[in-house]
């Protein structure tokens, strides 16, 4: 019984955790887009050269937030089977 | 003007107005120009191939697939929203991440959409175009694939996602190599060459060639036309299912696109696939024969509509991912394939032209640009990686952007969202086809356009 109460706090703080990684995930993935609009501006090849990758780690970034959010509800599912 | 200049110009003078009034008064058996009608008729590429054929008297092997265009995707439009449905705000990120095989234990995750098509080292591509194309998909946060060949371990650990075909030829079917691959895709037909046979013969093979596919010194390397071991639908079955079971990555089937689609993909569900490639006839390859690339499979823009609309029948859509390929170079043909349903797409001869890049003018003009990427080619030592990499992560870069663009206009905010209900056709014909809005008339209108109507 107290093994089963452990693995419900684990998921609990696996949840907790993937709903942080994906909120910072997300967050900078935003963050990135808008330097890439910051870079973007100046018509610079090298600049412009900077802001295609951050484009670029903006949309891996949102890929760990869809998969944190995917991984998330499959542990809240997890949890209303254990429940019931 | 300088004296020679103006000599010059007086001789290319007299050699043109010569020239133009031989053509003008000459009837065709003494006049050159006898070569624009027949150019027309036959085509400058028919032409220089019946030469090739006349040559050698073996088959000719074209570069990079078929030059017709058959899938019509000109005809198919975007349709944009402005107050309907409001448009994507641009501060809003816009999802471009996929999941290859959901129901694998463990699925793909790419964070775009498109991914570098089968090009096996050897067989096709040199070992520096194959880093250069796993360097540029790891940067873009996608995958790339082994083509049929064996595991090339520079490519492996360039790639930190890699598709690998279990292949006719043998090379990658071994429980060592395949364990270490991403995603399995077994590969029974290419678009460019359907499930023929193939050869690569021993005078083309080198060290490293042999080493990585496992060959003995004056062995040629051969594609079979059937995978070994699979000779009925069981077989198939029970090998995805011990793919699936020893390794628990995706497993997959390519095959060449084909009127006999929905029969083929009937057995991808009854052995439980994670997902099914499916390449147009307009699909590129190192060097194929014409007749194989010009007049045999089906069209892309079909094949995904078809193979799209059978699994979403078969209540499948969700669980099978859906992946297109087949002469794919735009960034709207390759968004228009998703909306015909295609999950992800390949890109192949784009990709190796992205790389390739402004490098090709170290070819160009005694040799051709291929003569950079291809194994035999003749300025392999030429491409430089690093700078190969970049580039077709640029191009990639550029291509997504575009799409992202589309996906904002449609009001949408994953590409994954966008399906055929965003795009009207500019064809009858291929409205019906694709189960898509004629843009002739109003959605409300569209059976009236070919049923008919009684004029009050």
């Amino acid at each position: 019984m107290e093994h089963l109460s452990n693995i419900s706090d684990t998921l609990a703080a696996f949840h907790s955790d993937l709903n942080r990684i994906q909120t910072v995930a997300g967050t900078l993935a935003q963050v990135e887009q808008q330097h890439y609009n910051y870079l973007t501006k100046y018509d610079d090849e090298r600049l412009t050269r900077i802001a295609v990758t951050q484009q670029n780690s903006s949309r891996q970034l949102g890929e760990i937030k869809q998969l944190c959010l995917a991984m998330a509800q499959k542990i809240e599912e997890i949890q209303s089977m254990a429940k019931k | 003007m300088g004296l020679l200049a103006k000599l010059l110009r007086g001789v290319v003078n007299e050699v043109a107005d010569d020239t133009v009034r031989t053509m003008l008064r000459d009837q065709y058996v003494e006049n050159l120009f006898e070569l624009v009608p027949v150019m027309k008729k036959v085509s400058p590429i028919n032409l220089a191939e019946i030469g090739m054929r006349a040559a050698k008297g073996t088959p000719v092997s074209r570069p990079l697939g078929s030059h017709l265009h058959f899938s019509p995707w000109e005809k198919l439009l975007f349709s944009p929203v402005h107050l309907f449905r409001f448009p994507t705000p641009e501060n809003v990120g816009i999802n471009t991440s996929v999941k290859i095989g959901p129901r694998a234990k463990k699925p793909l995750s790419i964070s775009i959409p498109v991914m570098i098509a089968a090009m096996s080292f050897g067989g096709a591509l040199s070992k520096h175009a194959k880093i250069a194309l796993a360097r540029a998909a790891t940067m873009a946060g996608t995958a790339t694939n082994t083509g049929e060949a064996g595991l090339l371990e520079e490519e492996r650990q360039a790639a930190q996602l890699l598709i690998g075909q279990y292949n006719r030829g043998g090379w990658l079917n071994s429980k060592e190599k395949y364990s270490r691959l991403d995603a399995i895709e077994i590969q029974l037909g290419q678009g460019a060459q359907g499930s023929s046979s193939q050869r690569t013969p021993a005078k083309n093979i080198g060290e490293e060639y042999r080493e990585v596919f496992g060959l003995k010194e004056g062995q040629d390397a051969l594609i079979h036309s059937r995978l070994n071991g699979v000779n009925t639908k069981e077989d198939f079955i029970e090998l995805v299912r011990r793919l699936k079971e020893e390794t628990g990555v995706p497993v997959g089937l390519k095959i060449a696109a084909t009127h006999h689609l929905e029969k083929e993909l009937q057995i991808v569900l009854d052995a439980g696939c994670d997902f099914v490639t499916v390449d147009g006839a307009e699909g590129g390859t190192h060097g194929g024969e014409p007749i194989l690339e010009d007049d045999v499979g089906l069209p892309t823009i079909y094949a995904v509509s078809r193979a799209a609309q059978f699994l979403a029948g078969k209540g499948a859509g969700g669980d099978v991912s859906l992946l297109a390929t087949g002469g794919l170079v735009t960034p709207g043909q390759m968004l228009k394939a998703m909306a015909l349903g295609a999950d992800a797409v390949y890109i192949g001869t784009a990709a190796v032209m992205a790389m390739v890049g402004d490098q090709i003018t170290r070819a160009l003009p005694f040799e051709p640009p291929t003569g950079m990427v291809v194994y035999t080619g003749k300025m392999t030592d030429q491409l430089d990686v690093a700078k190969s990499a970049q580039n077709l992560f640029y191009f990639l870069n550029a291509c997504i952007r575009e799409m992202e663009l589309v996906a904002a206009t449609l009001g949408k905010v994953a590409l994954a969202d966008i399906s055929k209900e965003d795009m009207v056709a500019l064809d009858p014909f291929l409205a019906k086809a694709l189960k898509i809005d004629l843009g002739f008339v109003p959605p409300e209108r569209q059976d009236v356009f070919y049923d008919g109507e009684t004029t009050h």
